[in-house]
């Protein structure tokens, strides 16, 4: 679920609405709306949902995963990963299952959402769709590429 | 704890304290996992693709967009607006050299012909901005700086002429686009382009109002900050919104270091001190300045104690993910 647009007021506003204690309009909408950010499933992003389809995994897990699933095209660094965590986990695709301490170290295991799994499966069938038509024309003029 | 560990927890300490309480633990275990003992025990250096990525992510987390404390927020809103209002002024500082042609322009100042070109590079980064395309606004802002850059070079190098005029210009150009670099990252949305266009319309609309209150005076440097601390003050009395008083504070400082700047050569020698009207405006360019810098002051310390108040309020109630 996207979250409404945010605001950032340490005062409620009083009086006129169109006042600047309220913040310029252009503040009150501009960065701040999660709503309006870019889809949230981009190729990284998409190989972390992936890589938690089929069971929760912490963060070196996910990595691996992800690398692996990709055929080694998404090799995420550890900051990329957190901050891909942080935007999934925001927009709740996907949430915190666990602690485990291994070798006195913490592992943090993350599973995907019903609404995760729903937006995965809704990307995958875009990307599938995509497939086919490209596909299909290809066969089609199969003589000229071949 | 090995050198590497202590390594990975040095360069963490560049996020914020927040993001750290919650995360540093799992970072460091993923940093380690995956090392073999040899590079654990005797490495110590975390590797430029890890020190990069965790700048950006600092960037990220300080300067935060949607997710994060609203203190971190405020402060992210304050650094955007402050690269959107210092592009905006940028891009309205070269409309003279549009109006007026770039030939003019370049004769009437000692600024080399590619460092004025470099200049109008503003105009586009701020429609790239506008349009959605907050890549190139950056690399386009950065190209700014090459004007004033080689301009201060040259005169470092040639040990001659005033490399004040210079300064104040790589000041406003830079300061705007490093905001620009580290506030508008990849959580950020695309600005909303009617509210947006007002702002920088209404900074256009400063610019030629100090422009023409310059030229009746006959001394540009001299009716800026008595205009900027005049609008300033309208702002100081208006604002309560965290993130507005920081992107405000954020240009009022950079114009008075600016006007202070620009003092430098206006003292030696005061242009037209033999007449009193020039000495007076000279006096009021001074008393401007003196106002914009106290505004620039009271801005910032209320912007601080307003980030603080939204730590305080949030309190105990830190944590990653959180969009309000």
């Amino acid at each position: 679920m996207r979250a409404e647009p945010v605001t950032v007021a340490i005062e409620p506003a009083a009086g006129n609405p169109r006042s600047f204690r309220r913040g310029l309009p252009m503040h009150q909408k501009l960065i701040y709306s999660p709503a309006m950010s870019r889809p949230v499933v981009n190729e990284q992003a998409f190989f972390v949902l992936t890589a938690l389809a089929d069971a929760p995994r912490y963060g070196y897990a996910i990595r691996q995963e992800a690398e692996a699933l990709s055929s080694g095209r998404v090799k995420l660094s550890v900051s990329s990963l957190y901050a891909v965590l942080d935007r999934l986990t925001a927009e709740e695709l996907i949430e915190r299952d666990r602690d485990e301490v291994a070798d006195g170290r913490l592992r943090r295991y993350y599973r995907i959402t019903s609404q995760g799994a729903q937006v995965l499966r809704a990307e995958a069938a875009r990307l599938a769709a995509n497939a086919r038509v490209a596909d299909q024309r290809l066969r089609q003029g199969k003589e000229r590429w071949a | 704890m090995t050198r590497l560990e202590t390594g990975y927890r040095r360069l963490l300490r560049l996020l914020p304290g927040w993001y750290r309480a919650e995360r540093e633990e799992e970072m460091t275990a993923d940093f380690l996992e995956g090392r073999d003992p040899e590079e654990l025990e005797h490495g110590a250096w975390p590797g430029w693709r890890e020190v990069i990525g965790t700048v950006g992510l600092a960037a990220r987390t300080r300067l935060a967009a949607g997710n994060g404390p609203a203190s971190a927020r405020a402060l992210g809103d304050g650094v955007r607006l402050f690269a959107l209002l210092g592009l905006a002024l940028n891009a309205a500082l070269t409309l003279p050299a549009l109006a007026w042609g770039l030939a003019m322009a370049v004769s009437s100042s000692a600024v080399p012909f590619s460092a004025g070109m470099a200049g109008l590079l503003a105009l586009p980064a701020l429609a790239a901005l506008l349009t959605g395309y907050p890549r190139l606004a950056k690399v386009l802002a950065f190209a700014t700086l090459i004007g004033p850059a080689s301009v201060v070079v040259e005169a470092l190098m040639m040990y001659d002429g005033p490399v004040s005029d210079a300064l104040t210009w790589l000041l406003l150009a830079a300061l705007p686009a490093l905001a620009l670099a580290a506030g508008y990252h990849a959580d950020v949305p695309r600005v909303p382009v009617r509210p947006a266009l007002i702002v920088s319309a209404g900074v256009v609309a400063m610019t030629v109002l100090s422009g023409a209150a310059g030229w009746v005076l006959g001394e540009p440097r001299i009716a800026d900050p008595v205009l900027y601390a005049l609008v300033g003050a309208f702002f100081l009395v208006r604002l309560r919104d965290a993130g507005l008083l920081v992107g405000v504070s954020l240009l009022a400082s950079v114009l008075a270091a600016r006007s202070a700047l620009w003092m430098v050569p206006v003292l030696d020698p005061v242009p037209g001190a033999e007449t009193v009207l020039a000495g007076g405006a000279w006096l009021t360019g001074v008393a401007g300045l003196a106002g914009l810098s106290v505004v620039a002051v009271v801005l910032a310390i209320r912007s601080a104690s307003a980030l603080r108040r939204l730590e305080r309020r949030e309190g105990a109630e830190g944590g990653v993910g959180r969009s309000s």
